[in-house]
This record gives C-alpha cells, structure tokens and sequence, in this order.
C-alpha cells in the first residue's frame, strides 16, 4: 500500500513539475511568409493523345477541385485547361481532403460553390456531347501520386428518324412540319450523385432536314421513368393531326448510347386521325339547278 | 509502520540471540531501530514482502558492507557507515565500492529510479534517508494537425552525454554520448506524434535529437535534426513540441486526364402507341412479376379465367411450378408488334391442368420453354376444350410440345389443338413434337396444323410432329393446311403417324402445304394406319426433292428450290 500511494505521488510529481523548457519554444516556426498556410502542391496533368480528344469534340476541359470539410463541399480550384497544355501546376494546402472531376463541352456549370450543388447544364441541340470524369476523392499528403480522371460522355444523344423513305415524305401533303416533344429528358444534372432534372425536349423538324431531329440529354436512370413522343403535325403553320397518344419508347436514357428513333410517322396506326380520312375532299357539293316545264 | 517494527522485535531477538551463541569472536553491535525515509519529499517506504532490499550498507572507506530490507530492524556491529536507499535495488552491483558504484543510463530510456544521497550513519542512532528520483522524461510531441504520408515510421535517434549516475558522488556521470533509438509507426502521417524517454538528469548537459523520416520498407524518406539540446533535469518532464511536417515542401500530385470510351453504344428504338389492352384482358407492364399475378388470379375465385396481356417486345418469365396444377381456363396473349417491334418473349415450362379447363392459348408469343416439356402430364386427370398456339414463334429449342402419361383411361381429354400462323425453327425433336401416350385412352380429337414453319435443326428418326393416336376412341380429324415442312439435315423421321386404329373415324385433310428438305429421299410425309377419309390436294415439294415416302399423293414439284424457301422465310 505504501509502495502504490509512493508510487502515484512519484508520478503526480512528475505531472505537477511539467517544466516544459522547450516546449514552449518549438523547433520550427511555420514560415511567417508562406501565404495563408498554403503551400504548393502541384498538380501535373497528362492528356490522353490529341487525336482522341480530337475525336471527341473536346479542345479544352475545366478541373474542379472541391475542398471536403466536415459537412459540405467547398470550391477550391477551377481551372480550364486547353488539351495543348502539357503541364498545370495547382497550389493546394498540405494534408487535406478533395475531390475533383473534369468536364468538357457542358454549355454551363450553375451552382459550382459547393460539390453538394454543382450542376451542369447543356444546350440539348449543341452538336457536341459532354464529357465528364466521376469525381475522384484524394488526400494531399503525398499518399497519392497519380489521379486519374478517365473522361466518358455523360449524355445520350437521341437521332429522330421517320421510318418511311425520303421519298414517301417528299410526296405527302398532310404536312410540313412536326414538332416532337421527348419527356422525361434532361438538360441540368447535379454532378454528386448523378441527378438528373427531368424536362420535356422538344425539337421542330421539317422536309428541308428529312423530318429528322437529334438532340442530347444527360442520362435519366435517376428520375426513374420512361421517355414519351408526342408528335405534333403542323402544316402552312396550323396543326394538322397528332400522334395517337403518347408513343412510348421503353427507354430511360443511359450515358453514352445513341438512340435511333424511328416512327412511320404517315402510319394511320400513329396518328391520331387516319390521313386517309383527312383526305377526303374539303370543297363543298355543287349543286346545278335547271329549270324545266313540265 | 511502526506497529510492524514493534511486532518484529522477537524476531530479531531471537536472531541477535543466536548470533551471540556463535563461536566465532563476537564485536559489539548495535540495532537500528528508528528509520525514515522519504520520496522527493514524500514520507516513502518500500512495501512490505517484496525481495527489493532498499537500503544498502558500507564501510567508512566505501567498501561494501551489506544490503537491507527496510520492513526489519537490523544490527550493525558499532562503527561509522554510510547508508543510501533505492527503489531499484536491482540497479546496484555489489559487493562494487561505493566509490566505484554507478547507475547506467538504461539504453532503451525506459527506466527510471530514485535513490538517495549515501549518508553517513553511526549504529544504533536514528536513520533518516532522502530517496530523490533521478531521471526525468524527455517528451517529444508533434503539433501537426495536417498528414504527410510519405513517410510510416518516425525514428527518434537520441544522443545523451550522460552516460551514468554515480552512486558514491550523488550525481550524473558524462563521457562519449550513448545513442538511443525509437521507433514508432504513425498511420496518421505525423499527425498526434508523441514519444516519453527517460533519461539521468542533469542541470547542465542536454541531450540532442534528430528526426528520420522512414517509409513503410525502412528507408529514409527525411531527416531532420534539431536546432538545439535539451536539458533534462531529474524528476522533471521536458517536453519538446514540435512540427514534424514541413509545410514549405512542395507536394506532387500528377493527374491523368484521358478519354474512356470513344464510341457510342447503339440502339435502335421503335417508340409504339400506348397499349391497347383488350377487354377483359390484365395488362403486365414489362418488369413486373408475371409469375405472382398468375398464381393470385388462379387463386382469385372471382377469377374464372385467367387473361393475360403482354407488351409486345417485352419479355418475360414465368418460373418452373407457376403452371404446374392449373385448375382454370388462360390465355396468354402478346400486343401484335408495331413498326420495328418483336413478338413479346414468354419463357415458361412444365404446364399441368386438373378438371374441366376450357381453353389454354398462347397468342402472338415468342416462347422459350426453360426445359425440354411445355405440358409435361402425369397422371392429371383433365378434359382441355382447346389447346392453341396462334402467331407464335419457338427457336433453337429441343424438346416436345405434348408430352403425358394417364393412370386411366379418359382421365386426359384434349377437344381439339390448334397450331396457326407458328413459327416453330432450328428445331429438334427427339420424341415427337406432340407425342401423345397409347398406353391409356387419352383422346385428342381434333387436330389443326395451318399456316405453320416446321424448321427441323433435327427432327430424329422416330416421329417428328404428331403421334399417339392409336388408342383413341371416337371421331378424329387432322388437317394440315398452308404449312412448310423444312428438313435442313435428311432426318429419316416420320412427320405425322395417323393410325386411327380404334377411333370411329378418322378423316384426314392435307392442303396447300409445302414440303423440302437439305436431302432428298429421306423420310415419311405421312404414316397411316387406319383413316377413315384422306383428302389430299395442292401440295408441293421444292424442285428434286423427294421423300422416302410421302402418304398421301405425292405434292406436285415446284420451280423453287430448297434455298428458295429458306430466303422465303429469313433462314
């Protein structure tokens, strides 16, 4: 009993007599020129061959680098970079957390000040796709030497095509224009988690381009629901007939794929009135009068 | 504690006693009988039954004279000594003179003990001794809030001048510096860094440090000495705080941005009018369990027959045992196929039927059977009003259509079964496509074959399409009209075996059908046993191509040839 009541007073003497002589002056100060504790970490980017970015429409990107902190996302680093550059260099604090995607090609990128938020938006008629990286979760304390940001195309493009011939449309007169609305679509997509903002995609088409419309969405699995075709017939301005209904396509679209949609759009099976009752003559009966005497 | 040494007087008592009985010379002696001691200040005293002996005795000259426990009283013959106590007995290595006597700086700076200044003492007078701890703790502590991974181990290498405590002169002993390594793995890249070492203090000799910076394999990544010494005093802790990571460094990180995938994936998409379900008619949207609404409407009494609608170009499947036991009339009927779109697929298997059913058909189907049995009977006792397949397809499929066996006679009736508008290819039968038993009386009446693709991959050498009649009582018709009957390997089979052996007629009808094969003179149109009426016209077999036998009036050659009928029907 006495060897334990002399030991805890030995080690409460040790605790009390905490004379910290250097702790008080630590080795290295951080450097009182270093601007607000930042310090570089560079960030080298190699590029896939020019060929293939050439391929795929893209000439330049834009990295985002989001700073993770306790409860949300903040923007760290935006920066375009041009598929000439060899070399970019990025000043990232020392032993933090981030996460970083690439886009190409998106028409805007909206609420980009948080990762929670960050949304890209396109243009559905733009001709070129958009290509984005998933977005990759590093550390900056030299555990990561290398991040990859593989590039695929986060849209689906969808090509409009009338099943009949050119020249079974070229010799119709029901119409000359249609107006096709594709819901279920999507032109805004929240890049955490994928979430796709469903809206109805509608294209006009006439003779001059064979009654054919493309357009591009962002992949849709999120919202959960098949794409519809509403076809409006229009003709010297004035809608003519429908489509029976909403056509059904059966497709949520997924990134990457083409769609070739194509209808009989002169089928009286697709149409709301049969063209064969349109038709019919619209003049009035001329009715002769002749006089006679019995 | 001074109850115990009055307790202990008898037995050093007695010892003295037996001292005094020696024969050797005897010296005066005196009993030590008042000792106190304390611990940097602290009355302290060893605890009782441990073997660590505190209290050690010399000479005058520093000789050693012996080594105590403090828990008795003891006697030393009279003269002059000098006396100091430990608490690490173990320590000290007598019988080593006083002068000579050191304590050495424990190489893993873990130990740490306290000991008193030697003493001079007189026997028998009072004792007091002041024990003070000697070594104090060096600590080493990161403030680094951020990681550094390049490195998984922290080496501290620790050089100390002091290289002992000298227990005769009460004090630290310096000479060439003693090196101390630690070690300690960090997951955390530096972060939370701590490490004690215990080291002989002294006030004026400090120790030095240098950093390694290892990585997993024990290579140095860094290193890093520090600036200035440290001292450690004794019983005292000196704390050393301290960046271990270097934030001025820069850090590499190389990103590589490439392309994934150039091409598209495509798809050909055929958008269809919304589904018109026919009145009566349970629509099952693709994707829902098909199986589940067959058995809740078989179950359903206010169900009396089962009518089922599928999307066409949609497939779906309906798992083994669903159709086994089925006690009620169903059809299973696919949207006819719009522009671009297929037959919906239907895969099922093992159909079975008890009591009176009045009809089960299969419309505008593709139908994969999961098995070698559409309706596989045994023993069921039923009576089918009509059994019919309507605009179906089945491809690359082996097996047969009809298969059973009756306990009884007339315990497995079937009116009529029609196959229309089908589309049977790359088929294989080994034991006849509706291979009805003759062991029993399991009447099939009424037989329709019309406008149907009999595709053979292999149509065996026994029956090919039809068998089992002989054992039926009553009126039996056939007709096959319209039909295309294609052998692509000279299977020599028998297509129909029609032997109305106990029927009470049996009339058979043969029209308009076309017949060819990949080689000629190999198998039986049709076989005949009993019939009633055979009537036979408009056939026509592909030019050159001839059967063994044909039954009836052999069809008329026609000007297209086997590959002719095979483009005819995208084969």
């Amino acid at each position: 009993m006495c060897k334990k009541l002399s030991n805890i007073l030995l080690l409460s003497l040790i605790g009390f007599a905490s004379c910290t002589q250097a702790g008080d002056e630590p080795v290295r100060q951080p450097d009182p020129d270093a601007p607000d504790g930042m310090h570089t970490v560079e960030m080298s980017l190699s590029r896939a061959a020019a060929t293939e970015f050439e391929a795929a429409g893209i000439d330049k990107y834009t990295i985002y680098i989001y700073k993770i902190e306790r409860k949300t996302s903040t923007l760290h680093t935006e920066k375009e970079v041009s598929v000439d550059d060899q070399r970019i260099s990025l000043s990232l604090p020392l032993g933090e957390q981030f996460q970083a995607f690439a886009v190409a090609n998106a028409g805007t990128v909206t609420d980009k000040e948080t990762f929670e938020t960050v949304t890209l938006n396109i243009d559905p008629f733009t001709d070129k796709a958009v290509w984005m990286s998933s977005p990759v979760k590093f550390a900056s304390d030299k555990s990561v030497s290398t991040v990859s940001l593989p590039l695929q195309r986060v849209v689906s493009r969808v090509d409009f095509v009338p099943a009949e011939t050119p020249e079974e449309l070229s010799s119709q007169s029901n119409f000359d224009r249609l107006i096709l609305s594709f819901t279920n679509a999507a032109t805004s997509y929240k890049v955490n988690g994928g979430v796709a903002e469903a809206r109805t995609i509608t294209a006009e088409t006439d003779a001059s381009k064979g009654y054919k419309a493309s357009f591009h969405t962002f992949e849709t699995s999120s919202i959960g629901e098949e794409s519809l075709l509403d076809i409006v017939y229009s003709k010297g301005g004035q809608q003519v007939n429908t489509s029976a209904g909403s056509l059904e396509t059966g497709v949520r679209y997924a990134a990457n794929n083409l769609y070739t949609m194509s209808v009989p759009v002169l089928s009286a099976d697709f149409v709301q009135t049969p063209w064969s009752t349109m038709s019919r003559s619209t003049r009035k009966p001329v009715i002769t009068v002749t006089k006679t005497s019995l | 504690m001074k109850t115990f040494f009055k307790l202990s007087l008898v037995a050093v008592a007695a010892l003295a006693s037996l001292a005094s009985c020696k024969e050797e010379e005897v010296y005066p002696s005196s009993i030590t009988r008042e000792l106190s001691m304390t611990l940097d200040g602290e009355p302290w005293n060893i605890y009782y039954g441990t073997s660590n002996l505190p209290l050690f005795v010399y000479n005058d000259n520093g000789d050693y004279y012996a080594n105590y426990s403090t828990s008795f009283r003891f006697s030393l013959p009279d003269g002059n000594y000098k006396v100091l106590a430990t608490n690490q007995a173990d320590y000290l290595t007598p019988p080593t003179n006083l002068n000579d006597q050191i304590i050495e700086q424990d190489i893993e700076a873990k130990k740490t003990f306290a000991i008193s200044d030697p003493v001079d003492y007189t026997a028998g007078t009072s004792m007091s001794l002041a024990l003070k701890t000697r070594t104090g703790m060096l600590r080493l502590r990161a403030l680094d809030t951020k990681a550094d991974k390049s490195y998984s181990i922290v080496h501290a290498i620790i050089t100390t001048p002091v290289v002992a405590y000298h227990v005769g002169q009460a004090g630290p002993v310096t000479g060439d510096p003693i090196r101390i390594d630690r070690y300690k793995e960090t997951a955390g890249g530096g972060v939370g860094y701590t490490e004690d070492m215990y080291f002989i203090g002294c006030e004026t000799d400090g120790v030095n440090v240098t950093i390694e910076y290892l990585d997993a394999d024990s290579n140095v990544v860094n290193t890093k000495p520090f600036a200035d010494s440290f001292i450690v005093k004794p019983n005292e802790l000196t704390e050393v705080s301290f960046n271990l990571n270097n934030t001025d460094e820069p850090v590499i990180v190389d990103y590589d941005v490439y392309i994934g995938q150039l091409n598209w994936r495509e798809n050909d998409i055929f958008p269809s009018v919304k589904v018109d379900v026919p009145a009566g008619y349970t629509y099952v949207e693709p994707g829902t369990n098909l199986g589940k609404i067959f058995t809740e409407q078989m179950a359903d009494p206010s169900v009396d027959e089962i009518k089922i609608f599928l999307k066409a170009g949609a497939s779906y499947t309906i798992a083994d045992k669903i159709l086994e036991g089925c006690t009620k009339p169903f059809i299973f009927m696919g949207q006819k196929p719009g522009y671009g779109q297929q037959l919906a697929t239907l895969q099922m298997v093992n159909i079975t039927m008890e009591g009176n059913i009045s009809e089960i058909r299969f419309e505008n189907l593709t139908i994969k059977p999961t098995k070698d049995r559409i309706f596989n009977l045994r023993n069921q006792k039923f009576h089918v009003g009509t059994i019919a397949f309507v605009n179906c397809a089945i491809n690359n499929w082996s097996g047969s259509i009809w298969a059973n066996t009756a306990a009884a006679d007339n315990e497995q009736i079937v009116d009529n079964v029609i196959m229309d508008n089908c589309r049977l290819t790359q088929l294989t039968t080994s034991t006849c496509l509706w291979n009805n038993t003759t062991r029993r009386i399991a009447p099939i009446y009424n037989w329709k074959f019309t406008n149907t693709l009999f595709h053979g991959r292999n149509f065996g050498t026994r029956n090919a399409i039809m068998s089992g009649l002989s054992n039926i009582t009553g009126d039996i018709s056939v007709l096959v009209e319209g039909c295309t009957f294609i052998d692509t390997r000279g299977a020599d089979c028998v297509y129909f075996d029609i032997d109305g052996a106990k029927a009470a007629s049996t009339a058979v009808t043969v029209r308009n059908n076309v017949v060819t094969g990949a080689k000629t003179g190999t198998g039986t149109w049709f076989k005949f046993g009993k019939t009633t009426s055979i009537d036979a016209s408009g056939n026509t077999r592909t030019k050159g191509f001839e059967m063994k036998a044909w039954g009836v009036d052999a069809p008329a050659e026609s000007d297209k040839t086997y590959n002719d009928i095979l483009s005819q029907f995208n084969l």
